[in-house]
């Protein structure tokens, strides 16, 4: 049983990567629509982006740390 | 609309902007058109959630599997507001005095820039239409502008745009100021003899006047 939750806690932990990852590059993107576009988000939205980001790796640790806890 | 400090280029810089082009109309979609996708987000969210600790913390008591499940769908649906948002923050139309822009930027999925020349087309028609008791009460509606010859699209369409009216009226009030000549009478009610101009009703009813002279 306690494999099937380690595949499990795995599934997750890669989604959460998969998301951080995508948060990152559409943050980036985002700011690049001011060098490239005439208009700049909003310092507000900006903020939400990077908070996004790292809420994401938040979220991977915290799962990191429920499989070390059911490894060790 | 948009404030100055977010124009932070000036439109066209290739070629560069022409001196006396101005900005006459800065807009993008209402803001209730997030609304409902945001609402439906986090509903969504919510529902997943609960079927989630009743899977997890009801039948087998797993809190570890619930809480690392729960921020995963946490995750998914900020990101899912987050690209609302900015699809919506990059979704915008300008119209100037040399051009209407339209500007649909999706960071990391599309870029769509539709720039239609003024001076290289005419506008014959252009609608407003205001659907729905929502868009009625909110004062939500498109502007749809057709020319006389194709452009790419052929019609360039201001959706879901706040009071559509007066931004309709204020574009068929620019459109028509930069071809005065369009304006003037039609050479078939023309005469010959700039005293009665319109002379063609004399011929039909001799002897009578409707006073058009």
């Amino acid at each position: 049983m306690n494999f099937l939750y380690i595949i499990f806690y795995i599934a997750m932990l890669i989604v959460s990567a998969a998301l951080g990852i995508y948060n990152l590059l559409f943050a980036v993107y985002s700011k690049k629509a001011k060098n490239e576009l005439i208009i700049a988000l909003p310092n507000s939205l900006e903020k939400l982006l990077i908070v996004n980001v790292f809420i994401s790796f938040v979220f991977v640790t915290i799962i990191l740390f429920f499989i070390l806890k059911l490894i060790l | 609309m948009f404030n100055d400090y977010q124009i932070i280029k000036k439109i066209g810089d290739s070629p560069a902007l022409h001196k006396e082009e101005k900005i006459l109309l800065r807009k993008r979609q209402h803001w209730f058109i997030i609304v409902m996708p945001v609402f439906f987000s986090i509903i969504i969210a919510i529902a997943v959630s609960s079927f989630l600790y009743y899977l997890f913390i009801l039948k087998i008591s797993q809190i570890g599997l619930f809480i690392s499940s729960v921020l995963v769908v946490i995750l998914i649906a900020l990101s899912a507001i987050a690209k609302i948002v900015v699809d919506w923050h990059c979704h915008f139309y300008i119209l100037t005095t040399n051009r209407i822009l339209e500007v649909c930027y999706k960071p990391l999925f599309s870029n769509y820039i539709n720039n239609v020349i003024l001076n290289q087309v005419k506008s014959t028609e252009i609608d407003i239409e205001k659907t729905g008791i929502i868009n009625q009460l909110l004062d939500i509606g498109n502007v749809i502008i057709t020319f006389d010859r194709p452009t790419h699209q052929e019609e360039f369409r201001l959706i879901n745009i706040e009071d559509p009216r007066e931004t309709g009226f204020l574009m068929s009030d620019a459109l028509d100021i930069e071809k005065p000549d369009m304006m003037d009478t039609p050479i078939w009610y023309k005469s010959k003899n700039e005293n009665h101009r319109f002379r063609i009703t004399e011929e039909i009813f001799p002897g009578h006047s409707f006073g058009v002279a």
